[in-house]
C-alpha cells in the first residue's frame, strides 16, 4: 500500500479493498429495474421549475427593465416637451412657450417703419 | 455488462462521441439508448450511493432515483463532456437527500458498530469480514471524505473532476483523499495486526 501522505496516485490496494466492500448485488437484477422504471419517468416540478429558472429570470428582468421605463416615461409627462423645447432651441424656444400671445403691433409692423 | 469506470485518455474521445450519440438518441425518446447509460454506469453509481448511504437497499433506491432524474434533465447535459462524472454528480445529490431525509426521520442507525460485520439479518450481504470493516470505517468518515476517496481510489476519477461531481475545490478534494485513506489505512493496519 502506498502509504505515503505525498503520494497523490491511485492506491490499488486500497481501492481493490473498497471496492469489493462496496460492490453491489445482482447488477442485472439492477438494470432491469431501473430499464422498467424509465417508461414511467415524468419530470417532477422541482426539475422542470430548475429548467425554466434560467429564462424565468431573464424575462423577468426584461419585464422589470421595461415596466421601469414605462413608468419613468409616464412620470416625466408632457412637461418634458417644454424643457426639450428650452434645451434644443435657446431663445426661441421661449416664443413658443410664452404664456402671453406675441403683440400684434410688433408683429405687423414695417421694417425701417415709423 | 460494462463497468469499468472512466476510459483511459486514448479511449476517452471515442466514449465521449459514443456517450453523445447515446445520449442525443435518449434525448430523442429512445430509452435502450439510455439503456446502455444505465448498464454502463449501474456499478459506478450503486458503489457510490452506497458509500453515502451503507445501507445496500437504500443506496439502490437512490441510485435508481438518480438514473430517472438524469433521463429527465438530459437536456441539461452538455454532450461535449463525459457523462460519468455528470451521472455521479446527480447519484450523489440523490444520497445525500436520501440520507437527509432519513435523519429527519431517525431510522437510520446512528451507530457505526452497528454496521460493522457479525451475525444478523444482513449477514448475507457482508461478503468478508475486511469488507465489513472497511464499510464501517467509511460510515466513520463525514461524508465529502467517503466521496472523495471512493470516487478517486475506486472508481479512478482525477482530483478535478471529483471537484466537479462533489461542488468543492480541486484542493478540498486533495486534502479530503488524503485524510480519508489515512484514516481507511489505519484502520486496515490495525486489522491485520489482529489476523
Amino acid at each position: 500500500m502506498t502509504g505515503s501522505p505525498f503520494f497523490h496516485g491511485p492506491d490499488p490496494e486500497l481501492g481493490a479493498a473498497l471496492r469489493r466492500a462496496l460492490e453491489p448485488g445482482d447488477q442485472t437484477e439492477f438494470v432491469a429495474r431501473v430499464r422498467a422504471a424509465l417508461g414511467t419517468a415524468r419530470p417532477r416540478t422541482w426539475d422542470v421549475l430548475e429548467q425554466w429558472a434560467g429564462r424565468g429570470l431573464v424575462a423577468a428582468a426584461l419585464a422589470v427593465l421595461a415596466a421601469g421605463l414605462l413608468v419613468a416615461r409616464v412620470q416625466r409627462g408632457p412637461a418634458g416637451l417644454d424643457e426639450a423645447f428650452a434645451a434644443g432651441f435657446g431663445d426661441s424656444a421661449l416664443a413658443f412657450a410664452a404664456e402671453t400671445p406675441p403683440d400684434p403691433s410688433v408683429v405687423f409692423a414695417t421694417p425701417g417703419g415709423p | 455488462m460494462a463497468d469499468d469506470g472512466p476510459s483511459q485518455p486514448s479511449r476517452g474521445d471515442v466514449r465521449i462521441s459514443d456517450e453523445a450519440d447515446l445520449v442525443a438518441r435518449a434525448r430523442a425518446g429512445d430509452r435502450d439508448a439510455f439503456g446502455v447509460l444505465v448498464e454502463r454506469y449501474a456499478g459506478q453509481a450503486r458503489r457510490v450511493a452506497r458509500a453515502v448511504l451503507e445501507d445496500p437497499d437504500d443506496a439502490d433506491d437512490a441510485a435508481q432515483d438518480a438514473f430517472l432524474s438524469a433521463l429527465v434533465k438530459l437536456g441539461q447535459f452538455d454532450p461535449r463532456r463525459p457523462f460519468g462524472p455528470w451521472l455521479l454528480r446527480i447519484v450523489a445529490n440523490a444520497a445525500t437527500d436520501r440520507r437527509r431525509r432519513r435523519k429527519v426521520r431517525h431510522a437510520e442507525a446512528l451507530d457505526p458498530a452497528a454496521r460493522a460485520p457479525g451475525p444478523g439479518p444482513d449477514a448475507d450481504a457482508v461478503r468478508s469480514e475486511l469488507g465489513g470493516l472497511l464499510r464501517a470505517a467509511l460510515a466513520e468518515l463525514p461524508e465529502r471524505r467517503r466521496l472523495a476517496v471512493v470516487l478517486f481510489d475506486v472508481e479512478g476519477y482525477g482530483h478535478a473532476e471529483i471537484a466537479r461531481i462533489i461542488g468543492v475545490p480541486e484542493g478540498t478534494v486533495r486534502s479530503d483523499v488524503f485524510h480519508a485513506r489515512r484514516f481507511l489505512r489505519d484502520r486496515l493496519a490495525g486489522w491485520k495486526e489482529e489476523t
